[in-house]
């Protein structure tokens, strides 16, 4: 950054009222970046740190959960982020059609799974999955759906879409307010005259609402992508990316490798997981300055 | 003949809009309605075939063993400690970055703001690594200044951001009447911006809190003793520590949830607003 000494007044009376939180910022977000990405480049032994170039990513890649890791993230953002907001934006115009009454009570009630801290959802859940007390077995039971305990968290075929459906509980209210919000931008009129001019439902929706909605339904995508790719507490508290990796994703293959002081290993897995979630973070900021 | 259909139409679709409504409101419900319904009953009953919603016989003993027999109290008074130092450190740090960044032109203002924003969306996992070895040296772990050190990663930039929106919003002309009525610019800024803004500062000011008190990354990394344990670290450790005991962890749940519903069913409309403002950390 660089500072011009020939400030005038109003300039530098804006520095210095941005600089100690810059400074901040910069100790606990722009160093540690630099940081991971030095770390990413060495092995750090006992006194000495040597540089071994990309040795520490082809480990990374080479390694044989590898592959399941990165379809485990891919599966994990994408099933989370596109059902999480078609129920979110399935919600939001239910709640936006005029007959409904007490539409604030219905979204406070709505939002309340988004907005409990996230070790209370995740450890909920692993209660109600649980094999042999978990309610959600013995609710399947009892109507008749299955006829023994299904292992949700111990099949590795069914422990993804397992932990997916709690990330959708969790995220969909957030799609549903920022829909709601877009929703509520749209001026009624245009609405009406539309359905004068004999355009109903789903057409409706089609020609006037989706070309409208475009922006604020792309910002919340991008949202819900960065916050999936990120997660963490969910899953490590349900399942630890167990059984054997199979809800292993980016993020808690870090924190494994860093709890087994492979640090060096964690942080190439760290600058991958950086650059991924930069490339949606980066679309995001500048969608938003459009709007700021 | 059509007005008739219509009304039809128009009553099906009713129905099945508020069919649709309670379907969602139940999917959402129905996990936080077990967690009181679990942590309310005997243990005899938690493991009870066919469980119930309703105990038999209603007990509070999960949350005196919570309360009185466990180190949750101690957590949270850590969490209340670290969440509110996390939250006066950015509301003086971020608010006045905030206040620059709205009223000044400088060069670098508008990047620095954006870098702001884009910060709030780097995975904690990434940033967790250095975060844990600068700790160690400063000689920080295990600390709740340490933690509420770190929690700023989160606290910060929301602060700055939503802060900046509310400064901006308020007329520049409000300012300078003030100084040509002869206030110093500090003054003005302590005696009229920030009492109009103040409604504003408080309801970010508690959105900051609530992120600390619910963090996890950061506070299962850089803490490992009572001393600076907070309340999600806690409840994890809790269904640990005590196996099978999910009354207890439960009524656990009940009391770290509660301060949030609350909070925020209050200031709703300011966090709908600072959603809508690109405020919007999870």
């Amino acid at each position: 950054m660089q500072f011009n000494l020939n400030l005038n007044k109003g300039e530098s009376r804006g520095y210095a009222f941005v600089a100690p939180g810059v400074m901040v910022i910069a100790l606990l977000i722009i160093y540690p970046i630099l940081a991971v990405i030095y770390l990413s480049f060495v092995r750090s032994g006992f006194n000495v740190t040597e540089f071994v170039g990309l040795n520490n990513f082809i480990n990374v890649f080479q390694s044989h959960q590898f592959a399941q890791i990165i379809k485990n993230t891919f599966i994990w953002t994408s099933g989370t982020v596109v059902l999480a907001f078609l129920l979110g934006t399935g919600a939001a115009l239910l709640l936006n059609q005029d007959f409904v009454k007490l539409p604030g009570l219905w979204r406070a009630v709505l939002m309340l799974s988004w907005i409990i801290p996230g070790v209370v959802k995740a450890t909920v859940w692993k209660w109600l999955y649980s094999y042999d007390f978990g309610m959600l077995n013995h609710l399947l039971e009892r109507i008749g759906m299955i006829s023994q305990p299904v292992g949700w968290l111990s099949n590795t075929n069914l422990v993804m879409g397992t932990v997916i459906l709690v990330q959708i509980w969790a995220t969909f209210p957030f799609a549903m307010l920022m829909i709601s919000a877009g929703l509520q931008s749209i001026p009624k009129e245009l609405s009406e005259v539309a359905e004068l001019d004999g355009a109903a439902g789903l057409t409706k929706f089609y020609y006037i609402f989706m070309p409208l909605l475009k922006d604020v339904a792309f910002i919340t995508i991008l949202i819900l992508i960065i916050w999936s790719l990120n997660e963490f507490a969910l899953i490590w508290i349900i399942t630890q990316g167990g059984p054997a990796g199979s809800s292993q994703i980016l993020s808690l293959s870090i924190y494994d490798k860093f709890r087994s002081f492979n640090i060096n290993g964690a942080a190439a897995t760290a600058v991958l997981q950086l650059s991924i979630s930069l490339v949606f973070a980066v679309c995001y900021v500048y969608q938003a300055k459009k709007e700021v | 003949m059509r007005p008739n259909k219509k009304s039809y139409q128009k009553r099906l679709l009713v129905l099945i809009t508020y069919l649709l409504l309670i379907f969602l409101a139940g999917f959402v419900l129905f996990p936080l309605l077990w967690i009181i319904s679990t942590s309310i009953k005997p243990s005899s009953e938690i493991f009870a075939i066919p469980s119930r919603w309703i105990p038999n016989n209603l007990t509070l003993q999960n949350y005196t063993n919570v309360l009185f027999a466990s180190a949750i109290p101690k957590y949270f008074i850590n969490s209340l400690v670290t969440g509110l130092l996390a939250t006066v450190l950015s509301l003086i740090l971020g608010g006045a970055a905030g206040y620059g960044f709205a009223r000044y032109k400088f060069k670098g203002n508008k990047s620095l703001s954006l870098f702001m924003l884009l910060s709030q969306m780097l995975p904690l996992t990434v940033l967790m690594i250095p975060i844990y070895f600068l700790m160690l040296r400063l000689n920080l772990l295990d600390s709740i200044f340490g933690l509420a050190l770190a929690h700023l990663i989160l606290t910060m930039p929301l602060v700055t951001w939503m802060t900046r929106s509310y400064f901006i919003a308020i007329p520049k002309e409000l300012e300078e009447a003030a100084l040509v009525d002869g206030c110093s610019p500090l003054k003005a800024l302590f005696k009229v911006i920030i009492p109009i803004a103040a409604p504003g500062i408080a309801a970010t000011g508690i959105y900051a809190f609530i992120m600390s008190w619910n963090e996890f990354v950061l506070a299962s990394v850089l803490t490992s003793s009572a001393t600076a344990r907070t309340l999600p670290i806690g409840l994890t450790e809790f269904s640990i520590m005590f196996e099978v005991d999910w009354g207890s962890t439960m009524a656990a749940a009940t009391l770290i949830s509660l301060p949030v519903i609350i909070f925020f069913l209050w200031l709703q409309k300011h966090f709908v607003q600072g959603l809508s403002q690109g405020a919007v950390k999870g």
